[in-house]
């Protein structure tokens, strides 16, 4: 009995250590802390906006199950819905600003990257794998002029035509009817982390592009992509 | 191992340590610019290469083309484009060999992982394919090869340099450390030298406390050796005028008839205050005892004017009315005793006045084979027949006898001029042996070799003497001994007596040195003056001694004994050891009691300074066990003979 006792805080120790060398982030790894997640938005945006949060939460886990498809239509729809198109001007007084998932929560509003990231970073946590997403560059006409915009194409197999996911229509539709939209470049996070030291991360000094940057943005406040 | 070695030793130790540090904190840093720069490279060249392949029409020449383009003109090592399943669909690879300058142990101790640029290519709405870039490695491990070669190069300049300054400066703060320790030397060598205080602190501290106990050691030896000789100057001496009481002047009457030299002239005057109960009677106790010490500073005056024609004078009180002198090694004593006469005559005058004062004198010479019974018989004899003529003269037994029946001084000086130029000069050894009757030395002894006949030193040293040839004859003495030892006809040690004249002579001295110097027997020979010759030139025998010294010599003194009161005074010139006057040893297992203490207080003092003690003139073997309970080291004389 004795030796029992004695034995049970060993191996809650052991345990632990083994979980914490486990739960670390490692490459390919897709965690998401909710607390930090939640505290992030809570203490920037008060508790009215950090109850987003709980909602998107509550969306993921549902939508986990679902078929990529489906996966889409609920994410595209969700975020739609709770983000409102702003300008990054007189967003946040920088052009061209890339917010992460929780600053466009915590605001309710951003510019066609910050719904671009926040679906992608948003259907990499329910379950789709990063080879079928790509976040294109498009050249858009709207309402009568072409603009640069950015948005979130979903490839079924590496052939297809990609489904996209879009601010200016709701709808998620096959890019070639998508006659408003004419593709130039695409990229995802394949080859972002590669040869990305943690050290290099951490170093303020380092160069990062801007996809770089908002990538370990979300990192810090609580979801792991890697 | 010396203190230099020991901070070379630290200074590399330390110089490796800074480097390992410095060249790994140089290297990371070095390494993880290196890697961001390449990641940054690869990254962003993917990316523009592939933006300009989305752009344009996908013709698979064009595509080759760009990215034959971009890989020639750039440092890569791969760039590949993968079609969306993931299969190769165009590659330009460069194998990078490794270049000879960086050796593959460094690349595999600092490894570049630089992550791949990866971008992707589109062809309208549709993927077209991955593109893939990798970054030529090669000039950053060059580069970091080449920081650790300078990085070594400059430590091992800067360990050198360091080194260099650090010996230097440990040079100079150990300098007074040389001074330090040739002191401590010197007191391990029982030389209680002091020595200038350097200024470091810890030297000068050091310095100063064994100053202090040199100086302690001193003046300690100094009261030993002042009480020594008191108590032997008042055991042997008459108090009123300082003249060798009765028992004393026999004794050196003995050691002058030990000696080896039977054909050695000595002379023997006997003195005789006549009628000295009725002098004291009209004269009072005081006023005699001040004629008694006229009568005997009188004799010492004119004796004294006479040095140059003996060896060694001994002036003894034999009863309260007869003084005695002795002279060894005398060529001629008729000048002398004549003189001696004029002045005891001239004295006796100046009291004519108060009372009769009649000084008759005999003088008498004698041989070392003769014996002291019939010196005194004979002696007494000559004093009652001046006694008789009632007045102050001198009666000489045979005066002919006393000078040279054969040869004239004119003779002595071609005969010794001849002898020096044939090289005659010869030695006669005498063992010197421990108390375990153990070969200590030989002594020399001075010989002429003039056609077939010997001539003992006893005869022609009075004469060298008194021409000035002293110098010349120890320089050929030495030349002839070191001959022998250096040819190996002379195996054991040899002592050479050499005179003060020899050392006041500085050609002759140097000249002696040199040749000690060249022999390469030095440190086989002895080398010994008299105590009474040296205590008086103690400044000669000193600097002789700081310059045979390094040589290797042993330097010592004989006859030595009534100069114990000065004795501390040479122990800071090394003296070897001392040779014990026979007057002291003689018969020493029946001398009295105050003779042996003193003998004994004498090795005390001895040893306490380092020096070995040796009895001089044993007659008999016997006596060995009883030196030895005195403290003596070694013996010589008649009664020593060489067990083969």
């Amino acid at each position: 009995m004795r030796r029992r006792l004695l034995f049970w805080p060993l191996s809650l120790i052991f345990g632990l250590l083994l979980l914490g060398s486990f739960g670390r982030p490692t490459l390919g790894n897709l965690s998401l802390d909710f607390d930090r997640f939640y505290q992030t938005i809570y203490s920037q945006h008060g508790e009215q906006r950090a109850r987003l949060a709980v909602t998107w939460q509550k969306m993921l886990e549902r939508t986990k199950t679902l078929p990529d498809q489906q996966k889409l239509i609920e994410v595209n729809n969700f975020v739609n819905k709770v983000v409102y198109y702003q300008s990054d001007i007189s967003n946040n007084q920088v052009k061209d600003h890339w917010a992460s998932i929780a600053e466009t929560f915590g605001k309710g509003a951003g510019d066609c990257e910050d719904y671009a990231i926040a679906k992608y970073v948003t259907l990499r946590l329910a379950g789709v794998d990063d080879s079928h997403l790509r976040l294109i560059y498009v050249k858009a006409f709207y309402g009568g002029r072409t603009q640069a915009h950015l948005v979130l194409g979903y490839y079924p197999t590496p052939n297809s035509m990609p489904l996209i996911l879009d601010n200016l229509i709701g709808e998620v539709k096959l890019a070639n009817t998508r006659q408003d939209l004419k593709p130039v470049f695409s990229f995802n996070s394949r080859g972002l982390w590669a040869g990305l030291s943690k050290a290099t991360k951490s170093n303020p000094m380092a160069r990062l592009s801007r996809w770089q940057q908002v990538m370990s943005k979300i990192e810090r406040e609580g979801i792991s992509l890697r | 191992m010396s203190l230099v070695k020991q901070l070379w030793i630290a200074i590399i130790g330390l110089m490796i340590l800074v480097f390992f540090t410095s060249f790994f904190i140089s290297t990371y840093s070095a390494k993880s610019y290196y890697i961001e720069q390449l990641n940054l490279k690869n990254s962003d060249n993917a990316n523009s290469l592939a933006l300009m392949l989305s752009q344009m029409e996908k013709d698979e020449v064009m595509v080759e083309l760009l990215i034959a383009a971009q890989f020639d003109t750039g440092n890569y090592k791969r760039i590949e484009l993968l079609d969306p399943n993931g299969d190769e669909r165009l590659s330009k690879t460069h194998e990078v060999e490794i270049s000879a300058q960086v050796p593959q142990w460094f690349k595999a101790l600092i490894p570049l992982k630089v992550g791949k640029g990866i971008a992707q290519v589109q062809d309208g709405w549709q993927q077209y394919g991955t593109l893939i870039v990798e970054s030529d490695d090669r000039f950053a491990y060059e580069s970091l090869w080449k920081t650790m070669l300078q990085f070594l190069m400059w430590f091992f300049v800067a360990a050198l340099i360091l080194g260099a300054i650090g010996t230097w400066v440990l040079r100079i703060l150990t300098s007074p450390l040389e001074d330090v320790v040739k002191q401590a030397e010197a007191i391990g060598g029982r030389r209680f030298i002091t020595s200038e205080e350097p200024k470091t602190l810890e030297f000068n501290r050091l310095v100063r406390a064994m100053n202090t106990l040199s100086a302690r050691v001193r003046t300690m030896l100094e009261n030993e050796s002042r009480r020594l000789e008191e108590m032997r100057y008042k055991n042997q001496h008459d108090a009123l005028t300082g003249f060798a009481n009765r028992e004393f002047f026999v004794s050196k009457l003995e050691s002058v008839l030990a000696n080896e030299d039977k054909n050695a002239r000595n002379a023997m005057i006997f003195l005789r205050v006549a009628n000295l109960v009725k002098i004291n009677q009209s004269l009072g106790h005081e006023k005699t005892d001040a004629l008694l010490k006229g009568v005997a500073e009188k004799i010492i005056q004119t004796i004294r004017q006479h040095d140059k024609e003996f060896d060694e004078s001994t002036f003894g009180r034999l009863s309260g009315t007869d003084f005695a002198i002795m002279l060894s090694n005398i060529q001629e004593m008729d000048a002398l005793a004549k003189a001696l006469e004029v002045f005891m005559a001239t004295y006796a005058n100046t009291y004519k006045d108060q009372v009769e004062l009649q000084l008759p004198m005999a003088a008498s010479s004698f041989k070392a084979n003769d014996s002291r019974q019939n010196i005194f018989q004979k002696m007494d004899a000559l004093l009652v027949k001046a006694e008789n003529e009632q007045q102050t003269l001198l009666v000489m037994e045979d005066k002919g006898a006393v000078q040279d029946g054969l040869k004239n001084s004119q003779q002595w000086r071609e005969l010794l001029e001849k002898a020096l130029d044939a090289s005659s000069v010869v030695a006669q050894l005498f063992p010197v042996v421990d108390i375990k009757n153990r070969p200590l030395h030989h002594e020399a002894m001075m010989r002429l070799k003039v056609e077939e006949n010997t001539i003992t030193a006893g005869e022609f040293l009075p004469w060298a003497r008194r021409f000035d040839m002293l110098p010349q004859l120890d320089m050929a003495l030495t030349a002839y001994l070191l001959e022998q030892m250096k040819s190996g006809a002379i195996r054991h040690s040899v002592a050479v007596n050499l005179a003060i004249e020899t050392l006041k002579n500085l050609d002759a001295r140097d000249q002696l040195i040199e040749s000690i110097k060249a022999s390469g027997v030095a440190d086989r020979l002895w080398l010994e003056l008299p105590e009474r010759a040296v205590m008086e030139d103690i400044g000669h025998f000193v600097e002789f001694c700081e310059l045979v010294k390094p040589l290797g010599c042993k330097v010592g003194l004989d006859k030595a004994g009534s100069g114990f009161a000065n004795i501390s005074r040479l122990q800071e010139v090394g003296l070897d050891y001392i040779k014990i006057d026979s007057a002291l040893i003689h018969n020493i297992s029946k001398q009295d009691q105050e003779t042996k203490s003193f003998v004994r207080g004498a090795c005390t003092l001895g040893h306490s300074i380092g020096l070995q003690l040796i009895a001089e003139g044993i007659q008999d073997f016997q006596e060995i066990n009883e030196l030895e309970t005195l403290g003596m080291d070694g013996a010589t004389g008649p009664g020593v003979q060489l067990r083969n």
